[in-house]
This record gives structure tokens, C-alpha cells and sequence, in this order.
């Protein structure tokens, strides 16, 4: 059976015999876990070093930059969000900017019929958009692997359909304004504009979106949502109700995935019919597959990477998605583990596992293909 | 006793093919049933059926007094049936230990949370290792279980099951594959296990299945040819000749 | 709604049904076989509709642009088989999927710098350019003569995979490719076929559908969608689902757009979610066809 290619068996050859330092197994144990928990989900210090870095960043640096690192943080929040689904539970949804879109509509909405204080409009922001989210995941999650991504798919661009024609509550291709946002308590309110305030909410949105997320992807059920992507009938058979976790886990990403739509229409001032496109969802996907899925830092990676490479490759030629196509399609190609997987890969020798992924495919799970009662 | 486990008249065929042919059985609380019969009987079968993996075409299943012949796969699993697979079914990528983590916490009622680190829910990884413990798998603990030799993963198996405290544990040809002293150590195990477990296994090893049940039900052919104790189903010449007859040709 | 106005909408339903079918019958073929959701359908439609405008445009027919354009964009998806997707056999089929995506982003791309980002219109050829005048309504001939040709295709191909030897083939690989191997068909050979033939309907669907539809950045997707959930609501992997299918989403489109022109995506939505409510695997899909990533 063919290896996959990304494996070159010189490259693991190159690790065997291993170096001295990996001979002593407590050691290599205890370092592997480290190398992995930090190329996991983040470790504490390295992600406490990185939003130190973040936060003293504004001082330092012009506001393009400024700027480019806010939309940084939303998209990391975006693909984040989305990772929850792909890369931990094993649900590939084309169609997650649905919520992207509808976090910065339903705060558009918001600003213009109630006001601007953000405060008052993320609890019925986050309200909306979760009940889209039990319905869209409530009908999509009837069918899973490729039927899910199309269905997905197909209720994002339901609401870019909507977006566009029904221009008189939506604003039609124009989109709708947002106003100048704010947070209020009692009397005091601090007001956000293209300044410094702004990043730092955007910051401290992204450090407690990549907190939480952790959280919950260390939690009993984060290891549940591991479970299903590794073998869902099995999870059945220990008793998971797969079904409802999934849903659980679709609701939870959405609701990140809303912050993230908030925080990018509150910035731009501006909510745009494209955000629902399935362009945005697709960009979202290469986030994620480039960066590393199932890693959260991965996500994170491949935002900055995806979207660097966008406002670099952009100021030379219009034609940037089709560089983002082809570093895409090698990724798909040769690092299908992404940038984290590369790393890995470096960092320390491939375990027994990989060797054996590497001489042969894993077989897919014995329960007979049938839908259960 | 009253009955655990009752099958009424099921039936189940893959196209034209019936697999199960009105099969009833009654497994009573506390009892250790072994099923047994050739290759291509349909007992695998009758345990998708009865855990819920597979529906049936016909017929009822009830579990302890309430009709399950229509409860999912994880409903039944809550209600206190824990199986193991004939082919290893298992989270390869996944820790021996987390594994184990994944049944128990679901049995435990944890796996909704959310919040605090699985790692922080000390009892349930303290269950997960004795449970390791006890189906000799403690020194494998930290290796992912698509690295774990045949035998301990079949082990594994085991032990997913029995996390659950299960009522009703069925075993699928749990000692296929392994060597003759880690089949030993495993029938002891199973042998040793308490009696509110109430057993149904299906098992080759002849020896194993007369030294481990109380009554042993005969497969042939998707239907029940005969059932009894021990001693009954040894003296039966039809089962002579239809499963022992080809049990023999089957070791090649 | 007049009868008159009913019944030319449902002339548009019906051509605008048929073309769709185009697309969604090789989708569908393709996902059957493969299990691979080929995303870059709908950059290969519009590619198909912009060769096809660049071949009237230096001078060839109408109709040498619905040979040619159809021609060349399946043997792009031949190349595309060959050299990407089959070396991601082995692998899940996600990552199939997202190289399609790529390709996707990479042609919507180049078809912008080739043919720029205006609306670009397609005149019919001069045969088919008037009306046609049935029991006191004027019918634009060109539409007829799609009706005509989606019905005849649409035959061919039903006979073609219901009686051929390949189509029979295709219809083996399509409920259990392995067993099909065995039965000595080449697999390899057939899934690239199928690819590329798929790709090649897209394309004419492209070119036929120009003078109506016109030509758009964009095009590629919104039409890929439609087809995606024809796909859905037919059932994956079937020739009547995919017919049925576009029937049903061709004319909650026309109708939608007809009556309720803000909402008309909404009526192809509820169609998809009343059929996924009743139906998970859709109106023709076998329970199996649920297959994962
Ligand atoms: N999902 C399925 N689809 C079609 N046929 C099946 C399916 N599962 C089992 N069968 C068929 O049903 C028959 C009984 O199979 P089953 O696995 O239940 O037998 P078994 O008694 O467990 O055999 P063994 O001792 O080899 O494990 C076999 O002929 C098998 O090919
Ligand atoms: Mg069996």
C-alpha cells in the first residue's frame, strides 16, 4: 500500500537512529509531551508570552500594523471557532461563515434599532446567532462526511442569498453601517474607535476566545469530541449521545464564530453581504489546514499566515486567491497535517503510531455502514 | 431469576440473505451464556442486534423488562449493555489510558462538561487505570492503542466494556488471535468477574466456553438449533455434527 | 400570476431545471463514484461559458463553441484527475474535496485576469434567435431549443448508464467500487472518465446556459450551490435524483424569484429542508449514501 507522501520514508530515516537525547525515555516522554502540548493547543507561558507581546505591540508599531494584527486576532478567533468542528470533532463544515456573517448583521441590526453599546448587544447577538445554530446544526447534522459539508455549505449561501436580495432590511450588496460601538456601564462608557482602545478589546476577545476554547477542548467533553472524530459508532457503543454532543460542539463554535463576525463588523464599521460568502468558509478551511487542525495554535498559524500572505500578495496583484489556491493545494498535497504537523514532524521522532500510518493506512471502523436505530 | 435479556422471534437479513431467522432467547439476570456455532451462524450479527447496532426486521427485544427493540445503539449502552467488537474497534490515535477515560467518564455522566481539564477528574482516571490493572494493560497505559500488540488490544476491548458497568456484557470472541497463555489469563478474568454481571459470550475455544458458562445456546444457519447446559450441549449429537463437526475443519 | 405569465415561467423553470441538470448529473456521477464533492463544478460551468464566448468571439459558431469548450474543459478535468485527485485516493476524501476547493480558487482566478470582471452576454445563434409563437404566447426559440436538447440529453444519458456497458460499470463502481474492482472493471480508467466527462457536461451546460444566464465573475459559485443541493434534495449519487432534483430546485428558483423576489432563496430552502426532514439521504439516495468524509 502506497505511503502517503507527505511521509517520506528518508525524512523518517533521518530520525532513526535516534539522537542520544531521545534515547532516555522518561526524558524523551516528558519532552515530547511538552513539544506537543505547546504544539497543541498553545502552552500557558508560550501563550501568555505571545498576548504579552500583543499587548505592548500597539506602543511599538505603526497602525497599519495595528490594523493588520486586529484583523489577525478576529480571523485566529474565526478559524479557532471553526477548528472546534474540523480538527476536533471531525465535522467538515463549508459553511461556517454563516455565523461570521450573522454575528456582524445581527450587531448591525443592533447599533441601528437599539444602540451601539456593546454590552447590551452581545447577549442578544450571541442569543441569535445560537438559535440559528441549533437549527442549521439540527438539520445539517442529519447527514455527516460530505453531505454535511454540502449541506453546510448550502445554508451559508441561503443567508448570502438573503443578504443580497432582501435589501430592505439588509442593505442588499451594500451591506449595512454599523455604528460607532461602545461599552457602557451605568454612566460611564468608553467609546472605541481606530484607536488603540479598539485593538486592545480585540486582544483581550482573542486571548479569552483561545482561553475558553482550550478549556473546553481539555474538558471531558473536548476528550468526547476527540472520541467521535476518532470512531463515532464506538462512542455510541460507550453510550455517547454523539448526535447531541455534535450539536453541542456545531452551537459552541457558532457562538465564536459570531464574536468573531461582531468584532470584525464593529472594526470595519460595516457589515458586508460577503462575509457570508462561501469564499470566507473556504478561507477559513485553508486557516485551519495550513495551520494544523486539532491544534487551536494551528488555526492561529494559519490566520496570520493566510491573511499576511492576502495583504501582501494583494498589494501586487488582484489575482491573490490564486496564490492562496496553490500554497493551499500543496498543503492538501504534502503537509496535510499543516505548518504544526511540519513542526511535529521536526521537533521530535515519529512515534510508533506514525510509523506504522506511514507504512500503512488505518482501517476504518468495522461497524457495518447503516444508519442505526 | 428473572429474565435480563429477552429476544422474541427476531429476525434480520442482509438482502436476500436471512442472518437471523426468528431467534428467541432468554438470558437470565446473574446467568453466563456462551453462544456458539460455525462460522457464518450469525451470532455477530445477533449482537449488533441486540446492542442496537444493526435493527431488526422483525420481532422484540426487551432488557431488563423494558421493550429496547427500537432504542439506539448509546441508549441501550446507558441502560447497562457494554460489548466488545469481534475486529478491534478502538480509538487508535488515543492514549490506552484515555481510552479507557472515554467510557468511563461517559458512565461516570462527565462527558457534558465542559469546563474544567478532563485530566483534573481524578477518580475517573484512577478507575480508568485499575481498570488498565486488571486487564494487564497497566505498564501500556501512555501508548496509543493502535500501537498495542493484537492481544492487548483485545484486552482493551474488555476493559471499554467493563467501564461501563454493564448488566449485560457481551463478549465477541474476546480471546480470538491470542496466544495460548494470555487466553488463559483471560478466561480466568472473565471466570473471576462478579455475578451481577450477567455474561453473554461467544467463544471458539470450546474449553473456555465449558469452563465459563452456565447454559450455552447453538447458532446455525441465523437460527437457534439447540440450547442447554453444559452438560446437555455436549451430549447433543445435531450440535456434534453441525458445530463441532466444522469446528474442527476451521482450525485448518 | 396569469396563466400566460405561469406558463412562460414555467418554460424558464424548465430550462433553467435542465441546464441545471447538466451540472448536478455530473456532480452527482462523480460523488456516486468517488465520493468526491467536486468543488471546482462551477468554475468548470463557467469556464466552459467563457471559452465558449471566446471561441464566438475569433470568428467559430455558436456551435463550435458548444462542441469545442465542452471538449476542452474535459480534458482540464481529465489532467486534474490524473495528475491531483489520484494521488489523493489513498487518502479521506476531505482532502479531495479541498483540493477541488483550491482548484476552485485557482481557475475563478485566472478566468478573472483572462475575461475580466464585467458581465459578459453571449448572443444565440442567429437559427435560434427569435420567437416562436404557441397558442398566442411568444416563446424565445433559444429556450425551446434548450428544453429540446436538456430532455434529449438528459434520455441519453439515462440510456447511457442504464444500458451501456460503461454505464453499466459506472453503476456497479457507484454502489460498491471495490466489488467492482473485483468484477475486473478499471477502476482508474472509470473514475477518470467519469470525472472528466462530468467536467465536459458542465461546461456545455456553461455555454448554453450563456445566452441566458450571461456571464459573471461569481457565476461559478451560485451555481455550484444550486447543484449542490439538487444533489442533496435528488440523493447523491443517482441520474433520477439529480433529474428530479434540478426539477424541483429549477423551479423553486423561477417561482421564488417570481413571486417573492426577496426570498426566493428561501424557497429552495424550505424544498431542502422539508426533503432532509423526511428524508436524510434524499428524495432517490439510498440510507448508505450518508457515506463520510
Ligand atoms: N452488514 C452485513 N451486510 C451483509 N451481510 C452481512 C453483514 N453482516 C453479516 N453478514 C453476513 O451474515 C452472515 C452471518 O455473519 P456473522 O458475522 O453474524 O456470523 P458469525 O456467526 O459471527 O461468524 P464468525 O464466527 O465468522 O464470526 C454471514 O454470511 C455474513 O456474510
Ligand atoms: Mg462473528
Amino acid at each position: 500500500m502506497a505511503r502517503p507522501p507527505w511521509v517520506p520514508i528518508r525524512a523518517l530515516g533521518r530520525h532513526h537512529p535516534a539522537p542520544s537525547v531521545w534515547r532516555a525515555t522518561m526524558e524523551n516522554n516528558a519532552m515530547r509531551e511538552r513539544w506537543e502540548q505547546f504544539t497543541n493547543t498553545g502552552s500557558r507561558w508560550g501563550s501568555l508570552v505571545l498576548v504579552a507581546l500583543l499587548a505592548v505591540l500597539p506602543a511599538v508599531a505603526p497602525p497599519y500594523l495595528r490594523s493588520l494584527v486586529i484583523e489577525v486576532l478576529i480571523l485566529a478567533i474565526f478559524a479557532m471557532s471553526l477548528d472546534l468542528l474540523l480538527g476536533y470533532t471531525g465535522m467538515v463544515s463549508f459553511g461556517h461563515a454563516a455565523f461570521l456573517g450573522l454575528g456582524a448583521y445581527l450587531l448591525a441590526f443592533f447599533t441601528r434599532s437599539v444602540g451601539a453599546n456593546l454590552l447590551q448587544a452581545l447577549p442578544v447577538v450571541l442569543l441569535g446567532v445560537a438559535l440559528f445554530a441549533v437549527v442549521a446544526g439540527f438539520l445539517a447534522l442529519r447527514t455527516s462526511g460530505i453531505a454535511f459539508l454540502m449541506l453546510t455549505l448550502a445554508i451559508s449561501q441561503m443567508l448570502f442569498g438573503l443578504a443580497i436580495k432582501w435589501s430592505s432590511v439588509t442593505g442588499g450588496s451594500d451591506g449595512l453601517a454599523v455604528a460607532r460601538p461602545y461599552v457602557g456601564i451605568g454612566g460611564a462608557t468608553l467609546g472605541f474607535g481606530p484607536d488603540r482602545s479598539f485593538y486592545y478589546l480585540t486582544l483581550a476577545s482573542f486571548a479569552l476566545a483561545w482561553w475558553l476554547l482550550r478549556r473546553i477542548t481539555a474538558s471531558p467533553f473536548g476528550h468526547a469530541l476527540r472520541g467521535i472524530k476518532a470512531n463515532e459508532p464506538r462512542m455510541q457503543a460507550l453510550g455517547y449521545r454523539t448526535h447531541r454532543l455534535k450539536l453541542t460542539a456545531f452551537v459552541i463554535a457558532g457562538l465564536f464564530a459570531g464574536v468573531a463576525g461582531m468584532l470584525l463588523a464593529a472594526f470595519n464599521r460595516h457589515a458586508s453581504p460577503e462575509l457570508f460568502g462561501w469564499a470566507v468558509s473556504g478561507e477559513a478551511i485553508i486557516m485551519v489546514i495550513v495551520g494544523g487542525s486539532g491544534t487551536l495554535v494551528g488555526p492561529i498559524l494559519g490566520a496570520t499566515l493566510v491573511h499576511l500572505l492576502e495583504s501582501y500578495v494583494s498589494s501586487y496583484t488582484e489575482l491573490w486567491r490564486l496564490v492562496m489556491g496553490l500554497v493551499f493545494v500543496g498543503f492538501v498535497l504534502f503537509a496535510p497535517q499543516g505548518i504544526i504537523g511540519l513542526l511535529r514532524r521536526r521537533g521530535r521522532p515519529p512515534s510508533e503510531v506514525e510509523l506504522a500510518a506511514a507504512i500503512k493506512e488505518p482501517e476504518p471502523a468495522a461497524l457495518p455502514k447503516e444508519r442505526r436505530t | 431469576m428473572s429474565a435480563l435479556l429477552v429476544l422474541d422471534r427476531v429476525r434480520r437479513s442482509f438482502g436476500g440473505l436471512c442472518v437471523t431467522n426468528a431467534v428467541s432467547l432468554s438470558v437470565a439476570a446473574g446467568e453466563r451464556r456462551a453462544l456458539i456455532g460455525p462460522n457464518g451462524a450469525g451470532k455477530t450479527t445477533l449482537f449488533n442486534l441486540i446492542s442496537g447496532v444493526l435493527r431488526v426486521d422483525g420481532g422484540r427485544i426487551h432488557f431488563d423488562g423494558r421493550d429496547v427493540t427500537h432504542a439506539s445503539l448509546d441508549q441501550r449502552a446507558r441502560l447497562g449493555m457494554g460489548r466488545t467488537f469481534q475486529r478491534n474497534n478502538l480509538f487508535p490515535a488515543l492514549s490506552t489510558l484515555e481510552n479507557v477515560r472515554l467510557a468511563v467518564q461517559q458512565r461516570a455522566g462527565l462527558s457534558a462538561r465542559m469546563f474544567r481539564p478532563a485530566r483534573s477528574y481524578h477518580a475517573v482516571t484512577d478507575e480508568a487505570r485499575e481498570l488498565l490493572d486488571r486487564v494487564g494493560l497497566r505498564d501500556r497505559a501512555d501508548a496509543a492503542a493502535g500501537e498495542l500488540a493484537y492481544g492487548q488490544q483485545r484486552a482493551l476491548e474488555i476493559a471499554l466494556a467493563l467501564a461501563l458497568h454493564p448488566r449485560l456484557l457481551l463478549l465477541d470472541e474476546p480471546t480470538s488471535g491470542m496466544g495460548p497463555a494470555e487466553t488463559a489469563e483471560l478466561i480466568d478474568l472473565i471466570a473471576g468477574l462478579p455475578r451481577e454481571i450477567t455474561l453473554l459470550i461467544i467463544e471458539h475455544d470450546i474449553d473456555a466456553v465449558f469452563r465459563l458458562a452456565d447454559r450455552i445456546s447453538v447458532l446455525s444457519f441465523g437460527s437457534l438449533l439447540a440450547e442447554g447446559s453444559v452438560e446437555q450441549i455436549r451430549a447433543n449429537p445435531q450440535v456434534q455434527e453441525v458445530y463441532l463437526g466444522q469446528s474442527t475443519d476451521e482450525v485448518h | 400570476m396569469t396563466l400566460d405569465t405561469f406558463v412562460l415561467q414555467l418554460t424558464n423553470g424548465l430550462v433553467f431545471s435542465l441546464l441545471l441538470f447538466l451540472m448536478a448529473a455530473g456532480l452527482s456521477l462523480i460523488f456516486g463514484l468517488m465520493d468526491v464533492v467536486n468543488l471546482a463544478h462551477g468554475a468548470f460551468y463557467l469556464l466552459g461559458g467563457y471559452l465558449g464566448l471566446s471561441i464566438v468571439r475569433w470568428g467559430g459558431s455558436f456551435w463550435l463553441a458548444l462542441l469545442l469548450a465542452p471538449l476542452l474543459v474535459g480534458v482540464l478535468g481529465l489532467l486534474l484527475e490524473l495528475t491531483l485527485l489520484r494521488r489523493l485516493y489513498r487518502r479521506g476524501h476531505l482532502d479531495q474535496v479541498l483540493a477541488t476547493f483550491g482548484v476552485a480558487l485557482i481557475v475563478a482566478d485566472l478566468m478573472r485576469a483572462a475575461w475580466g470582471a464585467y458581465v459578459e452576454v453571449v448572443a444565440p445563434p442567429a437559427l435560434l434567435a427569435g420567437q416562436v409563437a404557441i397558442g398566442g404566447l411568444a416563446f424565445p426559440t433559444y429556450r425551446l431549443a434548450v428544453i429540446a436538447v436538456g430532455l434529449s440529453l438528459a434520455l441519453g444519458l439515462w440510456l447511457f448508464v442504464e444500458r451501456s456497458t460503461v454505464g453499466m460499470q459506472i453503476r456497479a463502481g457507484v454502489s460498491d467500487p471495490q466489488m467492482a474492482g473485483m468484477l475486473g472493471v478499471d477502476v482508474p480508467r472509470l473514475f477518470a472518465g467519469v470525472f472528466a466527462g462530468g467536467c465536459a457536461l458542465a461546461a456545455f451546460s456553461g455555454v448554453a446556459a450563456a445566452p441566458i444566464l450571461t456571464l459573471y465573475p461569481g457565476l461559478d459559485s451560485e451555481i455550484l450551490i444550486l447543484a449542490l443541493v439538487v444533489v442533496v434534495v435528488g440523493g447523491l449519487g443517482t441520474l433520477r435524483g439529480a433529474f428530479f432534483g434540478s426539477l424541483i430546485v429549477g423551479m423553486a428558483d423561477v417561482f421564488g424569484k417570481a413571486l417573492l423576489p426577496e426570498f426566493s432563496v428561501f424557497a429552495i430552502f424550505v424544498v431542502m429542508a422539508a426533503v432532509l426532514l423526511t428524508r436524510p439521504a434524499g428524495l432517490f439516495g439510498r440510507a448508505t449514501a450518508t457515506r463520510g468524509a
